[in-house]
């Protein structure tokens, strides 16, 4: 996708959060990215450096950590849980019709400030 | 501080979406890959609902105004968005669109999306329905390559069926790979060409604008 638009939108967020808190810098900023959701967390992650670099201080040296959170399916016919990854949301037990739970997120799950 | 990184995009497409629901009219965001006949199909959405439905339509581009053209010569209704080159619509977007239509006049408002199967998936623009228009040409693999896509679609329309003699493709394969990936998806193969297997599609979609009306 357009990581880099998106790393933006994660250091305005997190940026305007921490300077409303009084924080002087950014220690630790953690993402949950969907296996679902169209974003390649590597470029997310070159994008929010570069980008962090330019913002001084505040997010000097900041770690950014990316969760991945894999896509899951849940069974409509017998409830299973089963991972839908590559293979779909088609039940791997009955063959009945998933319903995707997870895998589309694309979140500030926190960040740490000091 | 759990957020979602599109939050300024979720907020606007709220907005959007109680200006739909204020005016009583259903929308619907048409994503597809480039080529895949989206422009065509929304044509023959637009003939075959006339005089059933009160339609609009907004028109994704990058640059040109060839398809907002095609559809203004039906005599529908339509506003232009330019993206210059943006790969995406996304809730702003529409929104200023919005202020050139008479939402209140319309039952239904059609959005092409720009061609893309990537990253239209994330932008939420206060639609009601997304629907992917997938052509045979495009092989059966798509929904394993872009989930993102065809898990958040509530009908997915495989274009382009009067082709199926010219390619390797096999119609029940493309389906069942769709289905993969959204069980629950609503499907339709036909030719926006040819107009072959769009009234299905045609009834479905009056009856989801009925059910707003």
């Amino acid at each position: 996708m357009h990581e880099l638009g998106l790393a933006q939108s994660v250091i305005e967020a997190v940026g305007a959060d921490a300077r409303r808190r009084g924080f002087r810098r950014v220690k630790r900023v953690t993402l949950r990215v969907g296996e679902w959701s169209a974003v390649l967390p590597d470029s997310l992650e070159t994008g929010f450096q570069i980008l962090a670099s330019l913002e001084g201080e505040l997010f000097a040296g900041t770690e950014l950590r990316i969760e991945r959170e894999p896509a899951r399916g849940v069974c409509t016919a017998c409830g299973r849980r089963f991972l839908a990854g590559r293979g779909g949301l088609i039940c791997p037990d009955c063959g009945g019709d998933g319903r995707l739970e997870n895998g589309v997120e694309l979140e500030i799950e926190s960040y740490e400030g000091e | 501080m759990v957020e979602r990184i599109l939050k300024a995009n979720d907020a606007v497409a709220r907005s959007n979406r109680s200006r739909f629901d204020a005016a009583g009219v259903l929308v619907v965001n048409f994503i597809g890959s480039p080529g895949a006949g989206k422009t065509a199909v929304l044509e023959q959405t637009v003939k075959g609902l006339r005089g059933r439905v009160a339609l609009a339509c907004i028109e994704g581009d990058p640059y040109t105004t060839r398809d907002a053209e095609r559809i203004a010569a039906l005599d529908c209704p339509v506003v232009q968005i330019n993206t210059q080159g943006g790969c995406h619509l996304d809730a702003s977007l529409v929104s200023q669109a919005l202020d050139q239509l008479d939402l209140a006049a319309a039952d239904l408002l059609l959005i092409e999306n720009v061609g893309n199967l990537l990253c239209p998936s994330q932008y939420d623009l206060g639609e009601h329905l997304t629907v992917v228009v997938l052509s045979v040409t495009e092989g059966a693999d798509k929904p394993e390559k872009y989930p993102a896509a065809f898990q958040r679609a509530q009908a997915v329309i495989i274009n382009k069926v009067d082709a199926l003699a010219l390619t390797d493709v096999d119609l029940d394969a493309v389906t069942a790979a769709i289905r993969r990936f959204n069980p629950q998806a609503a499907i339709f193969p036909l030719s926006a060409r040819t107009g072959e297997g769009v009234e299905p599609w045609l009834l479905w979609l009056e009856d989801r604008v009925k059910a707003v009306r």
